[in-house]
């Protein structure tokens, strides 16, 4: 593929808020998905000469961000347990906890809407990371299951198991 | 609530998430710089060299150019081929795999090269990638074993890389992945030998981006051993 500047800064616009996605749903933390998303572009340029054709750099992009998630989770698991730490990590579903209690005082069908989809968000958000991205990539990304599946190194069975286990969980949770 | 239902809320909620643009202009100052170094690199690296010479030559002379390269190659592999492969020895030439991702296979020699070769294949199938290169030897611990193969390819992945270890004893394989390895003993990974003890054959070293795979070129399976069990510690600590 095309290695000039103006080749790179095309794919990074492109895919921006794919790998975006992928990085926040995976580790629901702004902070750590900020560093996974430049890792993931910087590592793209080392690797930009064996990409073949856009299907491929989608699932090379798509496969780095797991990846990337997964070193950070690695190096989380090294690093002490500081208070800052845990804010950090869990600040952004705290924030959004906290905003749903505010607005459910009142009552609005759109507010309703949004409600009932940041309900969704904090139940997967409850679930394990393998979980969460699976539904995102085949919810979100239209990624079919067996591709799906292939990236997070699981079986399509078991990637359909858990698949259908999340959308009952989702739905109880929802519908209470 | 059905499932279309569902997959619609969390649609709607995930389209309120995008990348900060912040964020992405420096990361493209990030790439800028990454991309500067590379071609850095290659313009000084020996293949550049070269690359950049063949392009300044034209016609008749740049034919001449790769027709002495090719000879230059396959007398280096002629004399690999001739001086390689005695029994009871390991003389198998150190190389270099300048690649993101390696995946190693041992078998025994009963089995074919293509066998060997197919379940590499397969192996990396599995995993999603496409095989770019492939190298194979064939080598004798002692004179008591059967011969094995030792079938090494490289793939296209974002996956640092992978290696198998097999037991030749115990006929099992175990895989370590590249990521675990190197957080025991910082840059290098090492394979070849696992808990239970079996032959030894490899050692692997990753620096940066580079894969290094040595091959005990020219020492004996006693010494070879030795130097593994050496190694073993800093991956099995």
């Amino acid at each position: 593929m095309d290695v000039s500047r103006q080749a790179m800064d095309d794919i990074c616009k492109r895919y921006k808020d794919m790998v975006w996605r992928v990085a926040i749903s995976r580790c629901q933390n702004r902070a750590d998905a900020e560093d996974v998303f430049q890792n993931v572009f910087v590592r793209l340029v080392k690797s930009i000469r064996k990409i073949e054709d856009e299907e491929h750099l989608k699932y090379w992009l798509l496969r780095a961000t797991v990846n990337c998630c997964n070193d950070v989770f690695k190096a989380r698991t090294r690093a002490p347990d500081s208070l800052e730490s845990k804010r950090e990590q869990y600040g952004d579903s705290l924030k959004l906890a906290e905003q749903s209690r505010e607005e459910s005082n009142s009552f609005d069908p759109e507010q309703a809407q949004t409600r009932t989809g940041e309900q969704v968000m904090q139940a997967l958000a409850r679930m394990p990371e393998d979980t969460r991205t699976l539904f995102h990539l085949v919810y979100y990304e239209q990624l079919p299951v067996k591709r799906a599946a292939t990236l997070l190194h699981m079986s399509e069975g078991t990637a359909k198991t858990r698949l259908s286990r999340a959308r009952d969980k989702l739905r109880k949770e929802v519908s209470v | 609530m059905n499932d279309r239902e569902l997959e619609q809320l969390y649609r709607q909620a995930m389209d309120g998430e995008s990348a900060p643009d912040g964020l992405v202009s420096d990361t493209m100052a990030l790439m800028h710089q990454e991309l500067e170094k590379q071609q850095a690199k290659k313009a000084t690296s020996v293949g550049g060299r070269v690359r950049a010479w063949l392009g300044g030559l034209h016609g008749q002379r740049r034919g001449y150019a790769w027709g002495f390269g090719g000879l230059a190659v396959a007398a280096v592999l002629l004399c690999v081929l001739t001086l390689g492969g005695s029994p009871d020895t390991l003389t198998l030439t150190p190389f270099t795999y300048q690649t993101d991702s390696v995946m190693a296979l041992v078998s025994r020699g009963e089995n074919s090269l293509t066998d060997v070769e197919s379940e590499l294949d397969a192996k990396l199938q599995l995993a999603g990638c496409t095989r770019t290169d492939f190298f194979f030897a064939q080598a004798l611990l002692s004179s008591n074993e059967p011969a094995m193969w030792l079938a090494v390819a490289s793939y296209d992945s974002p996956e640092p890389f992978e290696v198998t270890i097999a037991n030749f004893q115990t006929q099992t394989y175990r895989t370590l992945a590249g990521g675990q390895a190197a957080r025991l003993n910082g840059l290098s990974v090492y394979a070849g030998q696992d808990e239970a003890g079996g032959d030894v054959f490899a050692v692997w070293q990753q620096e940066e981006r580079y894969v290094q795979v040595r091959l005990f070129g020219e020492c004996d399976a006693a010494a070879a051993a030795a130097r593994m069990k050496a190694l073993l510690p800093l991956i099995h600590p």
